[in-house]
């Protein structure tokens, strides 16, 4: 019977399905993912999570607004003095400045989310097993490193905060601001144990080191011995400890001879560009957060498609739209002006004397198509200019010898043909002509050979280097610390300027930086008697300008309203800077996400 | 993995392709001969006559005595049929054996005659009672609308192809009370977002199943509207509790065509129409320069704005261009569909195929769809049926350059167009594209001319979808109302998008072309068996469904990008790329194994009950966690058969309904309670340095999210069901909702999958049909539903919080709210004072200072920001009107949402920023120190609480639908041996009616801009012709 050989048939293919087992039927295997459980449990499995806490730093030196902003050399946007509408938030300390910020967040959860890398990886350790427990001793106290920096930006930014030590695997909503005493407690323990167990020279250069260590023990002792409102636990011994640890840096990380060499090659002049190799690699740096050509590695992961690489050689601003540019290429690169020097920074330097204000700006801008009746005048349409290839059409003068009469450029009655721009002029924010620009492009960073883009820049950044250990160490003396192997606080500190400026030269800075009018000079060379806090600050803004550490310097110092009251163009002109600007408002995201809401900071 | 589970999986793998080779060798292959025998004998019977013997007569009237010409008179169980003449009169020829007439005609019920010795036979055809009588599916059945306990809407074929819709979901708008479906965005070939009776999900989407020919997980926009018979929504828990866990969004149940019995029937439905563009009002060169120039110049005279000669000289010469209009045109949409289906009483068939062509309004950008279908089911004998469907379709959907719109709404009017028009092109640095100016003389690098970035071989983004859905089964009718029926259907989605992006595109500029290519593969079975068993006995009867069913998805994707192309080869020759820059591939696999029961019962057809019961395992969830068991049951009381009621003489039909249910959703995403690593890169001195690191908290006590829901439901008919009427109320409450809960970033993630609240939907739908007139000439039918919703978050996160801010949700609010401070004007030029206490300035955007404090601020107990509204809507209504009058036909639809606040994406957008002078803007009234208005800030002052005044009512009220139609006349057909030709003209979305059309670029969706197209109306001509 046919009927019955069809309905054994279903019966059989019920059956079978049904042996299959609901339970197998139902597992879920995933094959793309993988689980830590099942991945972190052996040497190789564990080197990959130590080497994950180390993306996380090129995201961090990204959070420049909540470092380089807002401070005595450095605002968000630029500055004239007929300006309309209003400068940035960060700049102004104003009503805007306040928990809903995005940079406070952005900053807040990329150094909490390296905290938790790190945790897992300091966590994990203890269940893994090396062939040669000296480089597992070394991967741990990679991590400890990594967890104290974060740990460290926090404590400075935000002052009390959360402090997880371990790994998440529940959610708690419950949060609680541990004091900054303690946060530094833990910072000084971990890295007191790294520095312990770091070898000098790491297995893979990029990786922490010994070195590394005691740069930042020096850092985090000098910071805390300044005592922030009495808060962090200080004490004067911490500058003791700051001078001993910079001390020991500035022993094994020798200057380079050139202030130039620290920075990537490359000419003024794109028509005669350098063409050469790169080597970020030099006997200065003490610890440099790596970028390479490779764009499969070189990614930010807080930006992971269209912002890879090192940003720091596109985001100082620029002149995009000079006559004679072709455009968005790579000669000048991308013109982002997200860090805008202040005008009374400009006047720190010895334009003349100082190596590191040649390097810093571009101060002539070439033709690099050839031009021809460019009607340059806003009121005379038969006022016209061609330039060949290679002519200068732009030229910014130094702010000690500004221009004046036939040295003008044509738009403005003078005899070049091309704009000539005082400092005193970019102040007003009104261009003469289509010719004019502003204002100097900062050129510190700059990269050539890049493709234009939206950063890419493949040179390491130094987030240490040995010239500011002579700093820590010369402001650790100025604040009470003795026996510094080399001598007093001016010695730490004209050793970083002779590179500068030439043994025994005299550099003068603009004796009121912040009054572009005042041609008064003095110099800045240091003696047992002058040196200073200021000076020292004036010192590490030349040197270390535009690196990522001035607010921190600022605030430590608790020189931070003064001096951007003083020389940022917005908190000088409306600004609402005050006391309680010290300390960042906790972001509005983690107090809403947290149960019972955790305190803002005082003043918010 | 490890090595025992690759053993285990290909173990598991080689099982099933053994039954599956089992299933296919043993049953259609022994029967493959016998199903290719049918098609072929149906194939060769079109056309062919039976033997001819004897011959009826007779003409056929409706219930006033009024002739009908045109009705189908077929001598059952044959292919066999004439039509009525113009009088109504017949004549046939049968067999000598044949024993019934069978006379159908559109809106009369079906009338079988048997045949005794007379020759003529005279019939009086009864007007269909409306819907009742309807069958309508319910998930592994059927059920007719009067035997129906819980909340089910339907859609028939005529109602799904009135408007030509491209995607079928948007045949459901406005036509089932309680179901919400929005546009996504206005391109071609664009889906639709479908809730049903509210949102019920906070983080995952609260998306219907779809069910197509009794496949679960089926997407809507694969279809072709055209193939499509019903689409019932189950609506209430009752309805879906048959599909427990994947129920408690509603369910939405799709019914292909299928052959029916009778004469062979060819039709073409065909339309061409054009879409027409709406553009945006933007400034023009001349409001533009006026507003960066004059406006602030007479704030500051110190402030210069820099213009380039060339747009000065445009802005003087009174020129102006509109850029939106640059890269938009009207735009062709077309479709065709051929479908043949009959069969005879032992077999029948369906085959169909379609093309469609929609373009988009932006230039080079389009959608086009093929699609082919194909069923056969086929009595093998007494006991036997089988059947099969095969559904394809293909489509090829182009949307240009993200860039174009956002371009051209960017571009400043007082550019050029052409680079021969450049008085200069050097002061912009102006290159020749194809004859365009790329810096349009403005010189501003961030912003190319749009009309280049048109140009296909510069740009092309292209997706290609293969669609299969096959279906085949076997039901056994050994015993008298016994069915045992199994099904196996897969369904196979492929789809390949290509991002091809050349030098003379935004993203390239001056850089070598770029190109991403991305391939999807989704594959899913679904293996049903049913039960279902009938019994009458006297006044007692008794339906019993029982149904086992597993389903196992599969979606598997890799990726390549690329750049640095050498050549334009499009994303052909990926492999000859300089540089590679991301690739990927992954597998994500779900399975859900379900058993099922459904018992019902009616007693002398006026007292329903229906139970039913589904439990359901579920691979997406934690161990012990998985399976979950959901109930639902269901009363009726047919009142209008009880003698007290039929004696009131008042209603024609009366049914009260009453139901309760519970329903779950597994949407959480497969792999969710465990935890992964994810991959990280660096470098180490130039040595990559790969590493992983934790991605999220796992959760290991994922379980599913249920929704009880109460229905209770009224359906009335008077004057013989002239008009009808069905209310119902619905109260539904969602628990152990899943969540990405947003967490304190210092636990170093941000969010994490969890359990975590509860929400209540509540509402009342309405639906009235009711036919105005009917006579022999005049009908005229009205058809309104109407909505309301309210849904209210009743706990978060286990009832320990009843704020959570981060993510907008507040307890007795509303999903989708919007919590800012509430808009309160312009700070005028006498408030000076006032403002500058809150450091603000004149022109700049009040907002109310909720607590007087002086001061505004978002900080914890003293937060100035409120609850403004939400973006689910309070009530939406759909009417449509059809009149017929002699051979014409003529319908209108209006269709409305109300009480839907969206923060407006045009402002929030560079089109409403005025600060900056950099782009172009909304041609906005905004305010200046001469125009002291409340509409809009000044052009310099927008901060700080300028998104204050984006958050907007979208309510709307729209005329989605005109048709008139001409039949023509029956004589003139039967000459012509067709049986129906319809003309017609069709204007589509041609009205909408909304507060405020400038901020708005179409109220139904908030649009994202620049990722979508413009709106449009569409104007079509159409043809249907059946043979």
């Amino acid at each position: 019977m046919k009927k019955f050989k069809i309905y054994s048939f279903i019966l059989a293919f019920v059956l079978v399905f049904m042996g299959v087992g609901c339970e197998d039927f139902l597992k879920e295997t995933p094959i793309s993912d993988i689980t830590a459980e099942s991945y972190i449990v052996n040497e190789s499995g564990y080197e990959d999570l130590v080497k994950a806490c180390y993306p996380a730093l090129r995201d961090i030196i990204l959070q420049f607004p909540l470092v380089l902003h807002g401070t005595d050399i450095f605002q968000g946007s630029g500055w004239n003095e007929k300006v309309v509408g209003e400068g940035p938030a960060l700049d102004l300390y104003d009503v805007r400045y306040n928990s809903s910020m995005g940079d406070l967040a952005t900053f807040w959860d990329i150094l909490y989310k390296e905290i938790g890398r790190t945790n897992s990886a300091i966590e994990r350790s203890e269940f893994i097993e090396y062939t040669d427990p000296a480089k597992k001793a070394a991967r741990v106290s990679e991590a400890k490193f990594l967890r104290a920096l974060s740990y460290f930006y926090l404590v400075q930014e935000w002052g009390d905060v959360p402090m997880p030590l371990t790994e998440t695997v529940t959610p708690d909503q419950n949060v609680i601001r541990v004091p900054s005493a303690e946060v530094y407690t833990q910072i000084l323990k971990d890295l007191t144990e790294a520095e312990a167990a770091l070898p000098a020279t790491a297995t893979d250069y990029g990786r922490v080191t010994k070195g590394a260590a005691q740069f930042l023990l020096a850092r985090v002792y000098l910071t805390r011995g300044w005592n922030f409102n009495n808060s962090l636990g200080g004490s004067a011994a911490d500058f003791k400890s700051a001078l001993t640890w910079a001390d020991k840096v500035i022993a094994a990380y020798p200057l380079v001879p050139q202030y130039n060499t620290l920075f990537p090659k490359r000419n003024t002049n794109p028509l005669n560009q350098y063409t050469g190799s790169q080597n970020a690699k030099n006997s200065e740096v003490v610890f440099a957060i790596q970028y390479s050509t490779d764009v499969l590695t070189y990614g930010n992961e807080s930006t992971p498609s269209g912002n890879p690489g090192n940003w720091y050689h596109s985001i100082f601003g620029g002149q995009e739209n000079l006559v004679g540019n072709p455009g968005r290429t790579n000669d000048y690169n991308r013109f982002q002006p997200r860090n805008v020097p202040s005008p009374a920074a400009y006047r720190l330097w010895d334009p003349q004397k100082d190596s590191r204000y040649k390097h810093n700006f571009l101060d002539v801008i070439y033709a690099l198509k050839k031009v021809t009746d460019y009607a340059y005048s806003y009121t005379d349409p038969n006022a016209k200019v061609s330039y060949a290839v290679g002519d200068t059409v732009a030229y910014w003068t130094p702010w000690n010898m500004p221009a004046s009469g036939a040295e003008k450029g044509i738009d403005e009655g003078g005899t070049k043909n091309y704009a000539v721009m005082n400092l005193i002029d970019e102040i007003s924010g009104v261009p003469s002509s289509r010719l004019t620009a502003f204002p100097i492009t900062t050129f510190k960073f700059w990269e050539p050979n890049i493709e234009y883009g939206d950063g890419f820049g493949t040179f390491d950044f130094a987030l240490f280097r040995s010239a500011e250990a002579y700093l820590i160490a010369a402001e650790a003396i100025v604040k009470g610390a003795t026996g510094g192997t080399l001598g007093g606080a001016e010695v730490y500190y004209n050793k970083v300027l002779d590179r500068a400026v030439g043994v025994g030269v005299d550099p003068m800075r603009a004796k009121v930086p912040e009054d572009l009018t005042s041609m008064e000079t003095v110099s800045y060379r240091a003696t047992p008697s002058t040196i200073s806090i200021d000076m020292i600050l004036d010192e590490s803004a030349r040197e270390l300008f535009g690196e990522f550490n001035r607010w921190f310097d600022l605030k430590r110092t608790g020189k931070l309203i003064e001096r951007t009251e003083r020389m940022n163009f917005w908190t000088k002109n409306k600004g609402t800077l005050d006391e309680h600007h010290l300390l960042r408002p906790i972001p509005q995201s983690e107090i809403d996400r947290s149960q019972p809401a955790i305190s803002q900071n005082e003043g918010y | 993995m490890n090595d025992s589970k690759i053993a285990e999986k290909h173990f598991l793998i080689q099982k099933r392709s053994l039954i599956k080779s089992i299933f296919f060798k043993t049953y259609f292959m022994k029967h493959f001969f016998k199903l290719t025998l049918c098609f072929a004998v149906l194939l060769s019977s079109v056309g062919y006559s039976w033997a001819q013997q004897r011959t009826i007569t007779g003409s056929v009237t409706d219930p006033g005595r009024v002739t009908l010409p045109g009705v189908t008179v077929i001598e059952k169980g044959t292919v066999n049929g004439t039509v009525t003449d113009i009088d109504g009169n017949y004549s046939i020829n049968v067999s000598a054996g044949a024993n019934t007439l069978v006379f159908s005609f559109v809106g009369m019920l079906n009338q079988e005659v048997a045949l005794g010795s007379s020759s003529v036979y005279n019939v009086q055809l009864e007007q269909e009672t409306i819907g009742l009588e309807e069958v309508v599916a319910i998930g592994y059945g059927t059920a007719k609308k009067r035997d129906i306990t819980g909340s089910v809407g339907s859609v028939k074929a005529d109602l799904i192809v009135r408007t030509n819709p491209v995607q079928p979901a948007s045949a459901l708008q406005g036509q089932v009370a309680g179901v919400n479906v929005k546009k996504i965005n206005s391109r071609p070939g664009s889906d639709y977002t479908i809730d049903i009776r509210g949102v019920h999900s906070i983080s995952f989407s609260s998306e219907p199943l779809v069910v197509i020919d009794g496949v679960m997980g089926g997407k809507l926009n694969t279809l072709n509207p055209s193939d499509i018979e019903t689409m019932d929504v189950l609506k209430d828990a009752s309805a879906t509790a048959i599909y427990g866990a994947r129920g408690a969004n509603g369910v939405i149940l799709v019914t292909t065509k299928k052959g029916k019995e009778g004469k062979t029937k060819v039709t073409y439905d065909g339309y061409t129409g054009v879409k027409t563009p709406q553009i945006p009002d933007l400034m023009t060169a001349q409001e533009f320069y006026h507003a960066y120039n004059d406006v602030v110049l007479a704030e500051n005279p110190n402030a210069k704005i820099v213009w380039t000669q060339q747009q000065q000289a445009n802005v003087d010469a009174g020129t102006s261009v509109n850029w939106v209009d640059e890269v938009t045109d009207p735009a062709l949409q077309t479709s065709h569909v051929i479908a043949l289906s009959g069969g005879n009483e032992n077999s029948t068939h369906y085959f169909s195929t379609g093309y469609l062509n929609e373009k988009g309004n932006l230039l080079n950008t389009g959608y086009e769809r093929y699609s082919l279908k194909g069923s056969i089911d086929s009595k093998l004998n007494k006991i036997v049926n089988v059947g099969f469907t095969s559904y394809y379709t293909f489509s090829v959907r182009n949307t240009g350059s993200l860039e174009t719109l956002r371009s051209a709404y960017r571009a400043r009017p007082t550019g050029t167009i052409l680079y021969k028009d450049l008085i200069n092109p050097t002061e912009s640095n102006d290159k020749d594209v194809d004859g365009y100016a790329m810096w349009m003389g403005i010189k501003d690098t961030q912003v190319p001319n749009p009309v280049m970035e048109t140009n296909a071989d510069n740009y092309l983004d292209e997706t290609r979808v293969s669609s299969f859905l096959g279906n085949g089964y076997v039901e056994l009718t050994p015993l008298e109302g016994l069915s045992i029926k199994s099904s196996l259907s897969a369904s196979v989605f492929g789809s390949r998008r290509g991002d091809y992006r050349g030098t003379n595109t935004k993203s390239r500029l001056s850089k070598l072309p770029s190109a991403v290519i991305q391939n999807e593969l989704n594959t899913s079975y679904t293996w049903d068996n049913i039960l279902n068993y009938k019994i009458i006995t006297g006044l007692h009867n008794v339906n019993v469904t029982a149904a086992q069913s597993a389903l196992q998805e599969r979606f598997e994707s890799s990726g390549i990008q690329v750049e640095n192309l050498p050549y334009n080869s499009g994303f052909y020759a990926v492999n000859t790329a300089a540089t590679i820059n991301g690739v990927e591939s992954r597998l994500v696999e779900r399975s859900i194994l379900s058993f099922m029961g459904r018992f019902n019962y009616s007693y002398n057809d006026k007292y329903l009950l229906t139970v039913t019961g589904r439990y359901d395992g579920s691979s997406v969830l934690a161990e012990g966690n998985k399976w979950a068991f959901f109930p639902s049951v269901a009363v009726a009381w047919r009142a209008g058969e009880e003698d007290f009621i039929k004696n009131m003489n008042l209603f024609s039909d009366l049914k009260v309904r009453l139901s309760y249910g519970q329903v779950g959703n597994d949407v959480v995403s497969p792999y969710s309670t465990q935890a992964f690593l994810s991959q990280t890169a660096y470098d180490f001195d130039g040595n990559a340095a790969y590493g992983y690191a934790p991605s999220n908290i796992g959760n290991a006590d994922l379980k599913w999210e249920k929704s009880s829901e109460i229905n209770v439901g009224l359906d009335l008919g008077f004057v013989k069901n002239r008009i009808m009427a069905s209310i119902e109320y619905y109260d539904k409450t969602t628990e152990d909702l899943i969540q990405n809960v947003a967490i304190p970033s210092s636990l170093g993630f941000s969010a994490v999958t969890a359990n975590v609240g509860k929400i209540m939907n509540r509402g009342l739908e309405v639906s009235l049909n009711t036919v105005n007139i009917q006579n022999k000439d005049l009908r005229w039918t009205t058809n309104i539903n109407f909505s309301t919703n309210h849904n209210e978050i009743l706990e978060l996160y286990g009832g320990t919080v009843t704020r959570d801010i981060a993510n907008s949700l507040f307890v007795g609010e509303s999903l989708k709210t919007h919590y800012y401070y509430e808009f309160d004007g312009i700070w005028q030029l006498d408030e000076k004072e006032e403002a500058a206490k809150y450091g603000q300035i004149s022109g700049s955007v009040k907002v109310v200072d909720q607590n007087n404090d002086g001061k505004i601020s978002s900080s914890t107990d003293i937060d100035d920001r409120v609850v403004l509204g939400n973006e689910l809507p309070k009530w939406m209504a759909g009417i449509n009107n059809t009149v017929n009058y002699k051979n014409w036909d003529f319908s209108v639809f209006v269709y409305t949402r109300q009480g839907v606040m969206y923060r407006n994406s045009l402002l929030s957008g560079t089109m409403g920023d005025l600060a900056s002078n950099r782009y172009n803007r909304l041609n906005l009234n905004y305010w200046t120190e001469t125009n002291p208005t409340n509409d809009y800030y000044g052009v310099w002052q927008p901060e700080p609480y300028r998104q204050a005044i984006q958050y907007m009512e979208a309510n709307f009220f729209r005329i989605s639908n005109l048709t008139l139609g001409y039949s023509l006349p029956k004589n003139v057909l039967d000459r012509a041996k067709i049986s129906n030709v319809r003309f017609y003209v069709q204007a589509n979305n041609p009205f909408v009616f909304v507060k405020d059309r400038i901020m708005w670029m179409d109220p139904e969706y908030n649009s994202g801009t620049y990722q979508d197209d413009v709106p449009y109306s569409t104007y079509i001509f159409g043809l249907n012709l059946t043979f």
